[in-house]
């Protein structure tokens, strides 16, 4: 939390210079700074005269964004997760093998669950990143948030050994026999989702070069 | 405004087509009623398998020609098809073979039971076990 302690110093350096509120938050406006980070800085010292400032008690990290950013990327995790296991199986009844019989009844519940969690978190992570874009729009100090970092590097991280591990399955079936059209199909499907969830966090994480 | 949304509806599009193709491979919940159904058939079919069995054992030893109510050996069993009332086809094969069988509903699933033929929905089984 760097970033929140560089400017709680300097706005506590800055009243207890005697400047006022109006002055320090025209000054951090000017130097980049957005409103909401402006307001929770002014407002973590209290609107007193006492000298030096006081500050005010307030928790560290949200719990609200906590839980928004992590039911947004969860839902993410789950539906790249759900759409690969799914293709997989499709891709399986598609270039069918007679050896396959054994496992045809446990595939068929394994889609109806990927099925089932696509239903619910498709919609659920579009629905949440639409309303975290449009507040980023709002107030663009929101994209700086620590927590929805962390949680998105979390979030890329496990996809990024997800995929891996996908891409790995598939080498490790042509290997045991796979078809290689079969092999061929599941790779492409890996690379496809790697590419748009990449896709995806090249854009949430270029929106602001600052440092964690 | 449209690459900005790139990655999202590329997942949109790709949810829905899976999910779609998806549907159609499972098929909806009345497909898994028919699974359903045609599962406890041939839970049926085995316990007879097994009173088959028990009523031989008392006969001499000897596959019965018809298949009947025994109290002695009575465990539970079902002659007929709870959901159609059918009654379960029973037919002495050989000396040492018999075959129980109930009408599927759904038989193109390949349903991996021993000694179970999904096309015909019969249980072949032997005398004795």
């Amino acid at each position: 939390m760097r970033p929140t302690d560089q400017i709680a110093i300097f706005v506590h350096d800055a009243l207890a210079a005697g400047r006022s509120r109006d002055e320090i938050s025209e000054a951090l406006a000017r130097a980049g700074w957005a409103p909401n980070e402006i307001s929770d800085a002014l407002n973590s010292w209290a609107d007193s005269d006492f000298s030096p400032p006081v500050p005010r008690p307030r928790s560290y990290v949200s719990a609200q964004e906590a839980f928004f950013y992590g039911l947004m990327f969860a839902a993410l995790g789950m539906t790249a997760w759900h759409l690969s296991s799914l293709s997989f199986n499709l891709i399986d009844r598609w270039l069918y093998l007679p050896s396959d019989s054994r496992f045809m009844t446990r595939s068929i519940g394994q889609m109806r669950w990927s099925i089932a969690s696509l239903i619910v978190f498709a919609p659920l992570f579009l629905i949440l990143n639409a309303r975290a874009t449009r507040d980023t729009r709002a107030d663009p100090g929101k994209s700086r948030s620590g927590i929805r970092k962390w949680f998105g590097y979390i979030t890329l991280f496990l996809a990024a050994i997800s995929l891996l591990g996908n891409l790995m399955y598939a080498i490790y079936a042509l290997l045991n026999g796979d078809l290689t059209a079969r092999f061929i199909a599941k790779s492409v499907v890996v690379a496809v989702v790697a590419g748009v969830i990449f896709l995806y966090f090249r854009k949430e994480t270029s929106e602001s070069k600052d440092a964690l | 405004m449209r690459s900005e949304n790139l990655p999202q509806i590329l997942i949109a599009l790709l949810v829905i087509a899976t999910v779609a193709v998806g549907l159609i491979v499972v098929g909806g919940p009345e497909a898994g009623r028919m699974e359903k159904r045609d599962e406890s058939r041939i839970a049926d079919l085995r316990k007879l398998g097994t009173f088959v069995q028990c009523v031989a054992d008392l006969n001499q030893n000897t596959l019965p020609e018809v298949l009947g109510q025994n109290t002695e050996c009575n465990k539970d069993i079902r002659l007929a098809d709870p959901f159609t009332d059918t009654p379960y086809q029973y037919e002495k094969v050989s000396q040492t073979t018999y075959r129980l069988c109930a009408e599927m509903e759904v038989s193109d699933r390949t349903y991996y039971i021993a000694r179970f033929e999904p096309s015909t929905g019969c249980l072949t089984l032997s005398y004795p076990r």
